[in-house]
């Protein structure tokens, strides 16, 4: 069992699994157990930002069409639906090697958006319990895990976490921040 | 003024009705014109309902649906007010009063939903049902808090529909927009979904 945290809330991954070298970072939600209308699809995207808060490229940006990152050794890659057997369960699941990730990269940030939410007319009040979760590639236990009580309305994006660097090691902060605009309102936060 | 909620918005009533405590949820909808001469001529009879749930989103007790057949919950809190046969007529179909610091503290959640009476023998189903909404009233001014209106259409041979739901969070009460629809043959089929 991993440590749950708050929103809001900052650890050092450091602390909670030292020697912590490659996570599976796990995204899962729910949708409604009743008939919304029209099947939801939803997408994970991890933005790697510089020290500007801003992709260091486009190819920062990963999600399924593009889903490894430019660094020779890919060190985010998203694994689309989870079949490695570490993350059972999830929804969808991104890799990242923390100590290849390219020291450029100051933070990873997790979203996930939901597709045409607009014609569709979906957002993310229509879905429940939604959680991120990392889990230690190598000895396949949960290290950390962040359930989204929150109940969100008529947004169509959520930033469920960040991974960031600070004093040389990796940190993940709880953020769970919803936004209407969809993933169009997080590449135009992000994008240079 | 009112808000007209779209599916999925969530509103805090204590932050737009701060002194509500009993509550009316109005159920209302239209039922479209037959398409067919050979279709059925039944009557559209919609029953209104409520489920009421514990915390963990699941119902313990039998008595904690309201409905046609069970018209007052066992607290006193949640009152049926009665079964419009047709839909004809201007404004609420069904009504249903609810006073919230009644409402025991074992209930979580109540999912305001509709059903069409005996659909498989009648061949009915959501599509024809138009203009269908939820609303609340707080019964201490009659004025409305909120509203959501949708529409059956989108939801092929479906016969259940639920509208909204009021739950706790934190102590306070919320309303949602749901519209989700479910097939059923009677409002037995909906409660089996949480049990």
């Amino acid at each position: 069992m991993g440590i749950s945290l708050e929103k809001g809330q900052r650890i050092s991954l450091e602390k909670v699994s030292p020697g912590l070298e490659a996570v599976l970072v796990g995204l899962g939600w729910d949708v409604n157990k009743t008939d919304s209308g029209t099947d939801f699809d939803i997408d994970t995207s991890v933005f790697m930002l510089g020290s500007n808060e801003k992709i260091l490229s486009e190819k920062h940006f990963i999600f399924y069409n593009n889903a490894k990152s430019p660094d020779p050794d890919a060190s985010v890659e998203y694994m689309g639906d989870n079949r490695t057997g570490a993350g059972e369960g999830d929804d969808e699941a991104v890799l990242v090697n923390l100590n290849k990730v390219p020291s450029e990269v100051e933070k990873l940030v997790f979203t996930v958006t939901i597709h045409e939410a607009d014609a569709r007319q979906q957002n993310f009040g229509q879905i429940q319990n939604a959680y991120v979760r990392l889990v230690d590639v190598k000895t396949k236990n949960e290290v950390l895990r962040y359930d989204l009580a929150e109940d969100y309305s008529i947004e169509t994006a959520l930033i469920m976490t960040e991974l960031y660097r600070k004093d040389g090691t990796w940190r993940m902060n709880a953020i769970g921040s919803g936004y209407q605009g969809g993933l169009q309102a997080l590449l135009n936060r992000y994008n240079t | 003024m009112s808000i007209n909620l779209q599916k999925g918005q969530r509103i805090s009533l204590k932050k737009e009705a701060p002194s509500l405590t009993r509550l009316m949820c109005g159920l209302g909808w239209d039922v479209a014109k037959k398409s067919s001469w050979f279709g059925s001529s039944d009557d559209f009879d919609l029953d209104s309902f409520v489920i009421c749930l514990n915390e963990n989103d699941k119902l313990t007790n039998k008595s904690d649906i309201v409905y046609f057949g069970n018209k007052k919950h066992s607290s006193g809190a949640i009152n049926h007010l009665g079964d419009n046969l047709t839909g004809s007529g201007e404004g609420d179909d069904e009504q249903i009063t609810v006073d919230l610091p009644q409402v025991p503290q074992t209930i979580s959640k109540l999912l305001f939903a509709i059903n069409i009476y005996e659909s498989q023998k009648r061949k009915q189903e959501l599509s024809q049902v138009e203009n269908a909404f939820v609303r609340l009233v707080d019964l201490a001014n009659n004025k409305e808090i909120a509203r959501y209106r949708l529409s059956g259409s989108q939801y092929q041979n479906k016969n259940g529909l639920i509208l909204g739901e009021v739950y706790r969070q934190n102590n306070e009460w919320k309303m949602a927009a749901i519209g989700d629809a479910f097939v059923s043959r009677g409002i037995g089929d909906l409660a089996k979904k949480y049990l």
